[in-house]
């Protein structure tokens, strides 16, 4: 047994120490709660040990380690060996475990009196973690230590690939957080006790989650040179989910702080959000879907401990809260249409039902297959289906600032609405004006506008000064921006494609580009294609990548980026095709041919006689004249056992000039010959590339938008774990 | 009070069976070697290429190709391809691939290759 191994075994026996006392302390022995403290602060210690021991394994290329030899090398630079960390399963497993043992400080301190129970069930979230630990270790040894590391996928070679899995990571543990906590208040029957402690740790979940999403698309923009940002693949659409339900979750906690209505909805979802997460890791990691995707999920056996664990966790979960159904009640909610209510319930709405499509559309594969011939849905039905949602949804946006709890009046909020709808209507024009041109697109570009204006001013009343209360606007105006960036960027994206031989250009929106060739082989990690890129008179050298990955089996392209104010230029090698090299006249016995004012007659072969060392020689007596010189050449082709073969050029001399004349091949099959002559006989280029070259408007919206977003979502966040769980926000 | 929860209900009955029907209408149905020839619409197949037959036309752009089925009983059903476009970069190393695409006038007319390849690695965390 390794130490790394052995320390994963000791964190789950701390934490099976913790659980029992947790357990007891939460029915009626409440003195063992500290032992189980004392329980978690080892088990914490421990994981964190682990997550040191296995990045100190990487730090010393200690390749004895079957992880970090198949996910690092020694000439990764340092900082990459960190994302070399999560690059497989068992690593992002420990990841997840780690961010999971950090966040439970919160629930020891916070929890109030649903703290045990809470515990108690957060502690089996964490031993289902170290058992999977156990399962597919990261600190599994190599039957015979290597020497060198097998290297890090070149994808995972970026910044964004440092930052992004733990954000991620952290937004997964975050919503255990709500889950265990809901449990728990289902168990005690206290289903207004468990909302304030899991205020915070919802908003955390829907804000990591946020972050960790569209770090997620502006890695794959700016790698994968597909052009796009999200394909609604199932790795993007499990993060994607639970950040759809922990979002309606963290509306639908803020009304039953206010209103104590919705107690079930906010259980279900808080729920769900977990559920989902672990449904999502199933889905990406089982293999299920292997034959619906080009990503190779690979089953590492961990299988059946998943999807026991999915099983057990959604029978427990659900039953209990059907169970309990009865005894959760809350005030009816105030639907009339000008109370904040009103507007939070619809949104928590919204959100479901693109939760909930989502989730139809990346388990269609699963449900086709029950249901008879499986298929797979067209990512565009994704687009298709929640684009009325994100009209709404922004409509609402537009008006919440007026939308006050106690109701104003639906007639004093249309009112107050008015200013920004006629600043979003001008918007609107505009945009039309520019070249907006689908009915469908001016609603929504009016709705997004119209979110925009109504934030805009809400933000205004605020700042400066109570810069936490502004959060929520600024994460709508955010969002309002995205939604225009993402309208504008897929709607309105175009491209060309140019196939540019080695030193031609081709022209596209303007801009003039040369293909120079590449500035190493093609099969170098992080090749580089040298393009000259001509606009408005000016040229500079620009050099996307395009590099085979023998590790990954595939080209890589990764596209060259120049962003303007309105838009995007995205140069995006796709291939690179060799010409054949056989450059030259094909010749058959007898034949004679005109080039170039030169006349060639291949008159017979010659095979050598003189066999020296066991050299092979054939040539070809060649006929060449050219105004009124005759010569008679014969080139050959020099065969010698154990070593290449050698061209013997011959030189014919005419008035003003010296030609060479190479033999290039000999065909057998029609005693034909290939004959080059350099300067006369016409050359092909060596290569030529195929490339994309695309306009994309507004990327700048949608990646300033999704900043503000995030910085606002991290503002309210933070707003919410400052406040005590009994005080009461409005 | 009831009335509205009744037309919200139905609202939402609607939306979703609106787009239940777009999932469905829009489901890219994964279709075996041999069936091949009796589907309509856009389908995806997956089987291996025949690498004895590849043609690859680069002037036109156009990759004509053979695949066979992957099971037991298909192995010995061939179905020809044509793709129009970038071949992609690992075609020479797949093992199987998917194509997606139209079945027409005895030809599988392509859209799309999603090529597979053997990797003894996984192939991405996560986020890809």
């Amino acid at each position: 047994m390794n130490p790394g191994a052995l320390i994963i075994i000791l964190a789950g026996a701390a934490m099976l120490v913790g659980i029992i006392a947790f357990h007891l302390a939460a029915n009626g022995r409440e003195r063992f709660f500290s032992l189980g403290q004392t329980a978690y602060h080892y088990f914490v210690v421990l994981t964190a040990l682990a997550s040191i021991l296995l990045f100190y394994y990487f730090l010393s290329g200690d390749y004895s380690y079957r992880y970090v030899f198949e996910y690092s090398s020694s000439d990764l630079p340092l900082f990459y060996l960190i994302s070399s960390f999560w690059a497989g399963q068992q690593g992002t497993y420990l990841l997840w475990l780690f961010m999971l043992a950090l966040l439970g400080y919160f629930l020891l301190r916070r929890a109030g009196e649903l703290k045990a129970r809470t515990m108690f069930f957060y502690g089996l979230v964490n031993l289902f973690f170290c058992v999977m630990l156990i399962v597919v270790s990261p600190f599994e040894k190599l039957p015979v230590a290597q020497l060198e590391g097998a290297g890090l996928n070149p994808l995972l070679q970026d910044p964004w690939m440092v930052i992004h899995p733990p954000v991620i990571f952290l937004g997964y543990a975050a919503v255990a957080l709500p889950f265990c906590l809901a449990l728990a208040a289902l168990i005690e029957k206290k289903t207004d006790k468990w909302i304030g402690p899991a205020f915070g740790p919802a908003a955390l979940a829907a804000v990591a989650l946020a972050a960790g999403n569209i770090m997620g698309g502006f890695w794959a923009y700016k790698t994968l040179g597909w052009g796009g940002y999200w394909s609604w693949d199932p790795v993007e659409n499990s993060s994607f989910i639970p950040w759809m339900t922990s979002l309606a979750l963290v509306h639908g906690i803020i009304v039953q702080k206010s209103k104590n209505s919705l107690p079930k909805t906010n259980i279900l979802l808080a729920l769900f959000s977990f559920l989902l997460v672990i449904y999502g890791t199933f889905l990406t990691r089982s293999g299920v879907l292997a034959d619906f995707s080009v990503h190779s999920f690979v089953d590492l056996g961990v299988n059946q401990y998943l999807i026991g664990f999915m099983i057990l966790s959604i029978i427990f979960s659900i039953g209990l809260f059907l169970f309990r159904l009865r005894t959760i009640s809350g005030p009816s909610i105030n639907l009339s249409a000008d109370s904040r209510e009103f507007a939070l319930v619809m949104s928590i709405w919204m959100l479901s039902l693109i939760a909930i499509l989502v989730l139809a559309g990346t388990s269609w594969p699963l449900l086709t297959t029950v249901f008879g011939t499986p298929g797979t849905a067209d990512p565009q039905v994704y687009t298709r289906v929640t684009f009325p949602l994100a009209v709404i949804i922004s409509l609402l946006l537009g008006l919440s600032p007026y939308m006050l709890w106690e109701g104003l009046g639906t007639v004093s909020v249309l009112k107050k609405a008015i200013i920004p709808a006629i600043v979003a209507l001008i918007l609107t024009a505009l945009s039309v004006w520019i070249g907006l041109d689908r009915s469908s697109y001016v609603f929504f570009i009016f709705a997004a506008a119209f979110a925009f204006m109504g934030n805009l001013i809400i933000i205004k009343k605020y700042l400066p000064g109570r810069l936490l209360r502004a959060g929520a606007p600024i994460a709508h105006l955010g969002l309002a921006l995205m939604l225009i960036g993402i309208l504008g960027s897929s709607a309105y994206s175009t491209d060309e494609q140019l196939v540019l031989d080695r030193d031609e250009s081709g022209s596209a929106f303007g801009y003039k580009v040369t293909y120079r060739g590449l500035a190493g082989e093609i099969t170098e990690p992080h090749n580089e294609i040298l393009l000259d890129l001509e606009y408005d008179g000016q040229t500079s050298q620009v050099r996307p990548q395009l590099y085979w990955s023998q590790r990954l089996r595939g080209m890589m392209k990764k596209p060259f980026i120049r962003r303007y104010p309105a838009y995007d230029l995205y140069l995006a090698p796709e291939n690179i095709e060799e010409y054949d090299q056989d450059n030259g006249i094909r010749l058959i016995r007898g034949e004679t041919t005109f080039v170039d004012s030169l006349r060639l007659k291949f008159i017979d072969f010659q095979q050598s006689s003189h066999v020296t060392g066991g050299a092979a020689e054939f040539g070809a007596i060649l006929e060449i004249s050219r105004s009124g010189i005759v010569d008679t050449l014969t080139p050959a082709l020099a065969f010698k056992t154990g070593s290449k073969m050698v061209q013997i050029d011959k030189q014919f001399i005419c008035s003003d000039d010296t030609l060479t004349i190479r033999l290039e091949g000999i065909y057998a099959d029609d005693a034909g010959i290939l004959i080059s002559i350099p300067g006369i006989t016409p050359e092909s280029p060596p290569d030529r590339l195929f490339l994309e070259i695309s306009r994309k408007p507004t990327m700048n919206l949608l990646w300033g938008g999704a900043i503000i977003l995030v910085l606002g979502g991290c503002l309210s966040a933070i707003r919410r774990f400052a406040s005590k769980s009994s005080v009461l926000s409005s | 009070m009831k009335a509205k929860y009744i037309i919200g209900l139905i609202i939402i009955a609607v939306f979703l069976a609106w787009a239940a029907t777009s999932f469905m209408s829009t489901t890219i149905r994964y279709v075996s070697i041999d069936d091949v020839p009796r589907s309509t619409g856009t389908i995806q197949a997956m089987g291996e290429i025949d690498f004895d037959r590849v043609i690859h036309d680069a002037d036109s752009g156009r990759l004509i190709f053979e695949i066979t089925g992957l099971e037991e009983d298909t192995r010995d059903d061939r179905l020809k391809v044509i793709y129009y476009g970038a071949v992609p970069g690992n075609f020479d190393q797949a093992t199987s691939v998917v194509v997606r695409g139209q079945y027409r006038d005895d030809v599988f007319m392509a859209n799309e290759l999603l090529v597979k390849c053997p990797s003894k690695y996984q192939g991405m965390a996560e986020g890809t």
